[in-house]
């Protein structure tokens, strides 16, 4: 076993200090992170309808068993799985194919880099409103270029109310938003690589793509796999947008886990069924995060 | 030094904490929202301060808001000792309640604002006015028949815990130079309204003979339609058996929905009341089914010019004589059963109910008509044709109310939750009208057998 180094007083005084420093963070995390977490656990156990007060109580692990039976329940689940991977997929690739462009010596780089990331300052309903007029049947821009290149008839297509297309609408939409963070993130990561390896690599033979495979990827691994967790969460959570935009609908084809939980808590008004699809989201996430974590080997060393 | 500066910080972070507590509210009619309502003003002094009420309202436009702000204004003038903070919430009567849910779960509701409904009656969430009612003027200005069906909210104890200020009146809004241009009189009959629906429609041309709320409110506009058609008066028979699925509301839903994407725009299946109002402001649809509500959308859309449009109530019933959904509007005032103020904010309520230039211009913004005697009998719609013909129709001793069950605490739910998603489905074609009002009156059962088992 290590043995315990004594630290010396001057040591004791920088600790506690640092200890004195980090406390404002701790208690807010306390506050408004952990104990919500712990009430939030509470209510799960609980019936809670304020306007069915005969049937509220503690009920145990009733609110969890009835969720596993419950087959919206399964749906929010299987259309948060396939937002979180189509968005995280589509995002990663473009992100990065963005991010390279970005890195190259082009005249005007500064301007480009600033428009590029601008949909990322966009708030989610303002996102909203821009889509919705653009993906709108009878006024929307999308219509009257697809009108005028003759690709649809002159009726339009409502994308937002078509089964067919809704879930392809809103991933573009949040596409569109997601970008600019994948790009930022890579583009910091590709100017803090060194040159001198490529100029190695292209001595040793080295095209375009081995450069990036075998020496760009490498030295970027940490960014993209903190990049992909960061963003798997709040898509995951990704609320305004989809539900402004479509409310869940049509038929609960865009109803994600999270705007299920958000219609059973406060449209249904079952606080404690709604504190258990929570729950059971939280808890997805943090295993989702530590295997993640694991498997890509997060922290581990670049070699040279 | 160092030491010391870090450590001075460190206590500016925390002492910052306590500095994110809300300020109090601000004097005024700000349409800012209203912290700690409850506790407003809780401890002034005694008759040296203006106390403070909060009063919400739903479906709230910026021209709503400013004229409630500009009443509010008013009756702070008569009424120095009270201060009025209003806040309006846009979007559809859902995401209100959805708020006012939060805020009482926070103890922040406001005075005056949430809805008369079992919802809120369950919970205790509103105080029984009888005793103000009994002794104010306003007694004698509601008709009984409108103070006895808010008194059925309380099954139980008969409480009235709502003022009723105004109704809306639903009906169609129909394109009148539309129909002039094709030559077809304005349907009187549910068999004309249907063939004129298709022969309105013209694809080509971007024009619709009807659109379609399939969105969020779809439940209830879809009833009013449908027990207006059937003629049918009662939700529940006395046995508990709901009605919403009877072979004539099942007959009219076939009929109604199976216009979707034939003679209405695609993209009805996700619209709520505000993209219906633009669908038919934007000519591209002859027909809308709605109420008096978007009425000063519409007069602003077409500059006030009646030729092109017009409100036609709904046709009678199959059975012969006309049905309109009970008169209660779930924004009946009602004043919170926590409020620090309750004197005050019934004050305001007669105010609000009585006062001719406020009622005026309510029913025009709002689309409503009053239910005060002597403001319904004042000329205030004399420049509204329809406002005056929707308040001789729904006045028509010939007329037929549904009894909407608002009593039920579950009745917003199955809307939300089983009717709204089953109407997009019969829309799409994916059930039958038939199932899915078998689905709705099911839910409606079952609710309706808790509420009796456990009240």
């Amino acid at each position: 076993m290590k043995k315990q180094r004594i630290l010396s007083k001057e040591e004791r005084k920088e600790q506690r200090l640092a200890s004195a420093l980090l406390s404002p963070t701790i208690l807010l995390f306390t506050v408004f992170i952990v104990l919500p977490g712990f009430y939030m656990l509470y209510l799960s156990l609980q019936n809670l309808n304020y306007a069915k007060p005969y049937r509220n109580g503690f009920v145990g692990l009733q609110n969890y068993v009835e969720m596993l039976h419950d087959a919206a329940f399964w749906n929010g689940l299987n259309v948060s799985a396939k937002w979180v991977v189509a968005e995280i997929l589509l995002q990663l690739v473009c992100g990065m194919a963005l991010a390279l462009l970005l890195n190259q010596k082009i005249k005007g780089r500064g301007f480009f880099r600033a428009i590029s990331f601008a949909p990322w300052a966009v708030s989610g309903t303002l996102t909203t409103m821009l889509w919705t007029l653009i993906y709108s049947q009878h006024i929307g821009v999308l219509n009257m270029i697809l009108k005028a290149l003759g690709l649809i008839g002159s009726e339009g297509i409502a994308w937002l109310g078509n089964e067919k297309t809704v879930f392809g609408a809103v991933v573009i939409a949040e596409l569109w938003r997601g970008i600019p963070f994948f790009a930022i993130n890579f583009l910091a990561g590709l100017q803090s690589i060194p040159q001198n390896i490529y100029e190695a690599g292209a001595m040793d033979g080295c095209g375009r793509f081995q450069s990036f495979w075998k020496l760009t990827l490498p030295f970027l691994k940490e960014t993209i796999v903190m990049t992909i967790l960061l963003r798997t969460i709040w898509t995951f959570n990704s609320f305004d947008m989809l539900y402004t935009m479509t409310g869940g609908g049509p038929f609960r084809l865009t109803t994600t886990l999270p705007i299920y939980t958000y219609q059973v808590t406060f449209a249904s008004g079952e606080f404690g069924y709604g504190s258990a699809l929570a729950v059971t989201s939280t808890l997805i996430l943090l295993v989702f995060a530590a295997v993640f974590m694991k498997a890509m080997r997060y922290g581990g060393n670049v070699d040279e | 030094m160092k030491r010391t500066i870090t450590i001075l910080l460190a206590l500016l972070m925390i002492i910052s904490l306590f500095g994110c507590a809300s300020s109090k509210p601000q004097t005024g009619s700000a349409a800012s929202e209203p912290e700690n309502a409850n506790n407003a003003q809780a401890t002034q002094p005694e008759n040296k301060e203006p106390v403070t009420i909060s009063v919400w309202f739903a479906t709230a436009t910026p021209d709503r808001i400013a004229m409630h702000e500009k009443y509010a204004a008013k009756f702070m003038e008569q009424n120095p000792d009270i201060k009025v903070e209003i806040l309006g919430v846009p979007g559809d009567p859902n995401d209100f309640i959805q708020k006012c849910d939060m805020a009482l779960a926070a103890g922040e509701a406001p005075d005056v604002g949430l809805q008369c409904t079992a919802h809120y009656i369950q919970q205790g969430a509103l105080e029984p006015l009888d005793t103000y009612f009994e002794n104010s003027i306003l007694k004698d200005e509601l008709p009984e028949s409108v103070v006895d069906s808010i008194r059925a909210n309380d099954r139980e104890n008969n409480h009235l815990y709502g003022i009723q200020a105004y109704a809306a009146v639903n009906l169609f809004w129909m394109r009148a130079n539309w129909f002039k241009e094709a030559g077809l009189p304005i349907p009187e009959t549910w068999g004309d309204f249907f063939t004129d629906v298709e022969k309105l429609t013209d694809k080509e041309n971007g024009r619709y003979g009807l659109s379609i709320r399939g969105g969020s409110g779809s439940a209830q506009n879809l009833e009013f339609l449908m027990f207006a058609y059937s003629g049918i008066t009662d939700y529940f028979d006395e046995n508990g058996k709901c009605n919403i699925n009877d072979p004539l509301n099942v007959e009219f839903a076939e009929k109604y929905l199976g216009c979707y994407n034939v003679y209405t725009p695609e993209d009805d299946l996700t619209k709520g009341w505000t993209e219906l109002a633009a669908t038919f402001q934007s000519g591209k649809a002859a027909i809308v089914g709605h109420n008096l509500g978007s009425a000063s959308g519409h007069a602003a859309a077409f500059n006030h010019d009646f030729s092109q449009y017009q409100a036609v109530p709904f046709p009678k019933s199959v059975k012969g004589y006309s049905v309109h959904a009970s008169l209660l509007v779930r924004n009946g005032l009602t004043i919170n059963a926590n409020s620090q103020h309750k004197d005050e904010a019934w004050r305001y309520i007669v105010f609000y109910m009585t006062d001719p230039e406020y009622a005026s211009e309510i029913c025009r913004m709002e689309g409503s008509v009053p239910m005060c005697k002597t403001v319904a009998a004042s000329n205030i719609f004399e420049d509204e044709p329809y406002f005056q013909s929707s308040l001789e129709y729904i006045n028509d001793p010939e007329l037929r109310f549904f009894n909407t069950p608002n009593w039920l605490p579950d009745y917003d739910t199955v809307w939300a939750e089983v009717a709204q998603p089953g109407i997009q489905e019969v829309m799409a074609g994916k059930r039958t009208a038939q199932d899915m009002l078998d689905e709705w009156a099911a839910a409606m059962e079952e609710a309706y057998a808790e509420y009796m088992n456990n009240k």
